[in-house]
């Protein structure tokens, strides 16, 4: 299977389940992967499993000198860029009365504003060198927010309207750069357990998200990443500002 | 090796050289056997003899989706000849437009029978071996105008978002039952429907309306037929209940229309 041969891409976040789960894929499909994390260690001992079609460079998504360098680091290497995934993220609860504003600051921050960064930075590569495609990671939770989760629902919000607006702005300019985002449910990574209560046991945990979803269990990163190359790929290609939602019926 | 080896579709309203018959085209490629159904006997033959000249296996029967009996034919003929049903795919419907003063009562009875009544009679006749399949998959094809207005026919977006909630129904009840469905929508896609429609006005307004979609092109068969095989694939086993749009980005809407179309080459 080959639907990215020979692209190039980008995958923030690339250290985390769903991030790893997503570059694995790409490599099989063929594509060259660029893996961009703060976690040095897990995405450098993720770039020895995956060989040479794939490097670890560190990035702070959410700062724009961090950006400069990623993409001039790909133009030096490959002279393009053709899929960017803004994957990363960070879930911390908090309803309306108990979220605190370095929280919510923290978290537009590496989930939003790092989106924007991205767009950004690639879209200006892009249009250099005949277009590219643009995966953006929202939830779920931006459509159906839940009381605990404030602030990222907020975020994931945004970045769903930042991904119109940039498929509508690329669109526009003819600059045949696609945008479109992926909306997980409940996916069962480490990330998920942040919403666990003191007061229930994991077991319990899991029961209760199980029972929130028709299909009765949560998602794996693998199938997210099955949403993410076909986004990525030519199957795609009359797809842009669309939002896909892999819930297992999580917002029917 | 096709990600939809070893399944068995049934594909409606496949008579023309429309989203169907790319549809059933596009499974075959992907490994399934297809029973291509509609009302028109040389149409339905010809998509069976395109599908069989690329190596493909599929079946013609004729097939009014609104008789209850006709779907018994199409689903046991489909069991007799492959032995299995694990797609359905209801894309045969009906486009109805005008000012809402010139439209008759019998104009929406007739998109609601065509374009919610096929799809629930296909369900509901299917869904016995589609639970069987163990993982059965029902793709009802909606349309953008479901949730735009001005996207086509006056009453065809109602009847197209009475359909998306029965899709809905569909998948909340065939979560327990391992069956997903989805609604497809396509935004404007030139169809041998729409040479129908448009006729002599075809070259006329071809130009004009590309400039409305967001791409600053028309929507091929082909883009709907690879997103429909996806959905039907396994890499969509987590999907089910949603809208799932194949539109080029959608009509309308856009800042600057004019800019737009010099962009895309297209001022007149």
């Amino acid at each position: 299977m080959t639907a990215l041969a020979g692209k190039i891409a980008l995958i923030t976040g690339a250290a985390g389940d769903i991030g790893a789960a997503i570059a694995r894929r790409f490599v099989k499909e063929g594509a060259t992967v660029c893996l961009a994390d703060i976690d040095q260690d897990r995405g450098t001992a993720l770039a020895e499993e995956l060989g040479s079609p794939a490097f670890f460079i560190s990035l702070d998504v959410t700062k724009e000198e961090d950006w400069r360098v990623a993409l001039e680091t790909l133009a030096s290497r490959h002279e393009r860029l053709d899929i960017l995934v803004n994957n990363a993220g960070t879930l911390e609860t908090g309803t309306i009365e108990d979220t605190n504003l370095a929280l919510w600051q923290n978290i537009q921050s590496t989930n939003a504003t790092s989106t924007f960064l991205g767009c950004q930075a690639a879209v200006r590569a892009m249009k250099q060198t005949g277009g590219g495609v643009i995966v953006n990671m929202a939830s779920q939770a931006a459509v159906r927010p839940r009381p605990s989760t404030l602030a990222y629902s907020a975020s994931k919000a945004a970045i769903v309207n930042l991904t119109k607006t940039v498929a509508s702005h690329c669109a526009d300019n003819a600059y045949n750069i696609r945008c479109n985002v992926m909306m997980p449910g409940a996916i069962d990574t480490q990330m998920i357990y942040k919403n666990q209560t003191d007061d229930e046991s994991a077991e319990e945990f899991v029961k209760a998200v199980n029972a929130r979803y028709p299909m009765g269990r949560m998602g794996t990163a693998d199938e997210i990443a099955s949403g993410v190359v076909f986004l990525s790929s030519d199957e795609s290609r009359f797809m842009t500002g669309a939002q896909l939602r892999v819930d297992g019926g999580g917002t029917i | 090796m096709g990600v939809l080896d070893g399944r068995v579709a049934i594909v409606t309203g496949t008579t023309a050289a429309s989203i169907g018959r790319a549809c059933a085209i596009a499974m075959s490629d992907a490994g399934a056997k297809v029973i291509v159904t509609g009302r028109t006997i040389a149409g339905g033959q010809e998509t069976e003899r395109q599908i069989i000249e690329r190596g493909g296996d599929a079946l013609y029967v004729r097939h009014d989706v609104r008789e209850e009996k006709d779907w018994e034919t199409v689903v046991n003929t489909c069991i007799e000849k492959y032995g299995r049903l694990d797609i359905l795919l209801n894309n045969a419907g009906e486009s109805k437009g005008g000012p809402i003063e010139t439209l008759k009562i019998e104009d929406l009875h007739f998109l609601l029978g065509v374009n919610v009544e096929a799809p629930f009679l296909g369900a509901k006749t299917c869904w016995p071996h589609l639970v069987k399949s163990g993982r059965g998959v029902i793709l009802n094809m909606s349309s953008l105008t479901a949730q735009q207005p001005g996207a086509g026919g006056t009453l065809y977006g109602p009847s197209k978002a009475t359909q998306n909630a029965l899709t809905r129904v569909m998948a909340m009840e065939g979560a327990d039952a391992g069956i997903r469905a989805i609604s497809v929508l396509p935004g404007l896609t030139f169809t041998d429907g729409v040479l129908d429609s448009l006729g002599t006005d075809t070259e006329r307004y071809k130009e004009p309306l590309a400039k409305k979609i967001w791409m600053g092109e028309w929507g091929k068969s082909e883009h709907v037929a690879d997103a429909c095989v996806f959905l039907a694939s396994d890499a969509a086993r987590y999907i089910t209940g949603i809208e799932f749009n194949v539109d080029g980005g959608g009509i309308g809407q856009m800042p600057d229309h004019d800019k737009t179309a010099e962009r895309h080459g297209l001022s007149s």
